[in-house]
């Protein structure tokens, strides 16, 4: 059998299930691998192991008697810390909220222990989702497990470190300006930013009402379809949530992609924000083996990388100062310093040009839109230059905003990001999958024959491993 | 600083953007909004006049009015303690108003501000 952290939550289910593996065996040696491991990557801000090993033993006895809970019955996750778990802290990675017991579970906890899940803790996040990575916090930031001395992207830290170094099979984070896919990006995992509505927000911190996403990170495509079926779905007490039923996304995955029309963004990364070499060629080659399995390319035209990303901010900026203005005026000092500088910047935007980003929005929203009244499918970058190195500021603040994925925060479609190879220096580099609203099943199919023909789920990095 | 925005009193204008600069050098503001800024560190409504929102003016303005906005958002403990970092607010606030292109039809309406499939 595969090393019991390398199996992926689809395999471990399976095994799980038909009896031949032990959730306790199994959530032992993902903590034992945490022992090991996460004191070089912070990963973990809570790790919950009497709870775990509790859960597990539970999961064990109900498999035993013949009572399987759901599709992810004795696999563990880890939670991203703005998300509520039912009496742990619920800290955003800040002073500001070391003390915030959470009294309930976030519907896509709740969902998930439905399921038969193990929460194994909380995990790193930038500063409120939004500042990190930062040094000058309760605890320190996250780092990559292909090399520690690297950013694994963010603000989702912990949950793309966590996931591609082996020490969980699932994890949560959420996306308002790219959090979920920047660190799949970086960490070379699989991470969907679902339809905005489509996965419940109730229970998670907010940064931005109306950009903000909850989405899975997982090592492999199937892995992250098996649990976005098991978090989306409608909450009436989400204002945001969308009618719209969820899939089973897990079926009808191995399609292929032939006869599918794929547009190809490529003014983002060629003329918008000139990408890294590596990072293009990456992208090229990711569409030519696309086309040499079927699927027709299309050049595809959308607004500018540079507008998408005012209307993202300036509509971020807004809603977040709504949120965060008072203990800003109260406690500024309790804040890290690049969240306390992203946050105060909505102090000095208008009601006006919040209106006026939200009437741009429904403009960018047509044009996307448009383009996939064309195509089945998008495909551009994520992330125009591999992870930088995480002590180096400057770089850092450099490459940190050169990325593709706020456009689909602003539109709310949904969007994958995964692995497209390896740079020279041994990082991961990375693709950008955006499918029509509640068109997760189509992304799937196309990521999955990238995978397939990749095996950029069998690339691990080997931290801790000699 | 050719123009001060703090020394102009009623000046109709249409949205905010700041260029926030190190202390001693001048500091950028567009105005887009349909507000007017007055020198008693108040903004008050301005009388309506059909001002559409892609209007721009440019506008100069100093340490002290990225002050004066803050003090009016209630952010005199931030002024005292990291004015460095209100003042980079600002001008990332500034930035990101400014990239952002006019809607094309000046009857664009604002909502709903989320609704996939309805988007359109």
């Amino acid at each position: 059998m595969t090393d019991l952290h390398w199996l992926t939550a689809t395999e471990a289910a399976r095994a799980i299930a038909a009896k031949e593996l032990s959730p306790i065996k199994l959530t032992t040696a993902l903590l034992q691998r945490i022992d090991r491991l996460d004191p070089k990557l912070n990963a973990f801000i809570r790790l919950d192991r009497d709870a775990a090993l509790d859960a597990a033993r539970a999961a064990e006895a109900e498999i035993a008697a013949g009572r399987p809970r759901g599709p992810l019955h004795g696999v563990p996750v880890g939670i991203k810390d703005i998300i509520d778990v039912a009496g742990l802290p619920t800290t955003c990675h800040s002073k500001i909220l070391i003390d915030n017991i959470a009294a309930a579970d976030a519907v896509c906890v709740s969902r998930l222990r439905g399921a038969g899940a193990i929460v194994l803790g909380k995990l790193s996040t930038h500063e409120f989702a939004i500042g990190g990575p930062s040094f000058d916090l309760p605890w320190p930031p996250a780092r990559n497990p292909w090399n520690p001395a690297h950013h694994p992207g963010g603000s989702s830290s912990g949950s793309g470190a966590g996931i591609a170094a082996g020490l969980f099979p699932l994890a949560l984070g959420s996306d308002t300006g790219g959090s979920v896919r920047n660190p799949a990006s970086a960490c070379g995992i699989v991470g969907l930013k679902p339809t905005y509505g489509l996965v419940s927000r109730r229970g998670v911190f907010p940064l931005s009402f109306s950009l903000d996403h909850v989405g899975p990170l997982n090592r492999t495509v199937a892995d992250n379809a098996l649990m976005l079926s098991v978090i989306a779905g409608h909450d009436p007490l989400d204002p945001g949530s969308a009618a719209a039923p969820a899939g089973h996304y897990a079926s009808g995955l191995e399609r292929g992609v032939r006869g599918l029309r794929i547009g190809f963004i490529r003014h983002f990364h060629e003329t918008d924000m000139p990408a890294d070499p590596e990072v293009a060629s990456a992208l090229e080659n990711v569409v030519r083996t696309l086309q040499g399995l079927g699927a027709e390319i299309r050049d595809v035209q959308l607004p500018t990388l540079t507008e998408f990303g005012a209307v993202n901010r300036v509509i971020l900026q807004s809603e977040a100062w709504a949120i965060h203005g008072p203990w800003l005026r109260e406690r500024p000092g309790d804040y890290g310093r690049l969240a306390r500088r992203r946050l105060l910047a909505g102090a000095f935007l208008s009601a006006g040009d919040y209106i006026h980003a939200s009437r741009r929005r429904l403009e960018m929203i047509a044009a996307v839109e448009d383009a996939l009244q064309e195509v089945d499918v998008l495909v551009c970058a994520s992330a125009m230059d591999p992870p930088s190195r995480i002590e180096d500021a400057a770089e850092t603040e450099r490459t940190y905003p050169r990325q593709a994925r706020t456009p689909f925060n602003v539109t709310g479609h949904p969007a994958l990001a995964m692995m497209a190879g390896l740079s020279a220096g041994g990082l991961p580099l990375s693709v950008q999958f955006v499918g029509r609203y509640f068109g997760e099943a189509t992304l799937f199919q196309v990521a999955l024959a990238w995978e397939r023909e990749a095996a950029t789920d069998q690339a691990h990095p080997s931290i801790g491993e000699n | 600083m050719t123009r001060n925005a703090t020394s102009q009193k009623n000046n109709t204008c249409s949205s905010v953007a700041l260029w926030a600069i190190p202390e001693g050098r001048t500091v950028r503001i567009k105005m887009l909004c349909r507000e007017t800024f007055v020198k008693d560190d108040s903004w008050v409504l301005a009388q309506p006049r059909p001002v559409l929102l892609h209007e721009k003016s440019d506008r100069l303005m100093d340490k002290a009015t990225i002050e004066l906005l803050a003090r009016r958002a209630g952010l005199d403990k931030a002024l005292a303690e990291f004015s460095d970092d209100v003042a980079a607010a600002a001008e990332q606030a500034s930035g990101a108003a400014a990239r952002m292109k006019a809607p094309t039809d000046p009857r664009a309406e604002p909502w709903p501000p989320m609704r996939p499939g309805a988007g359109r």
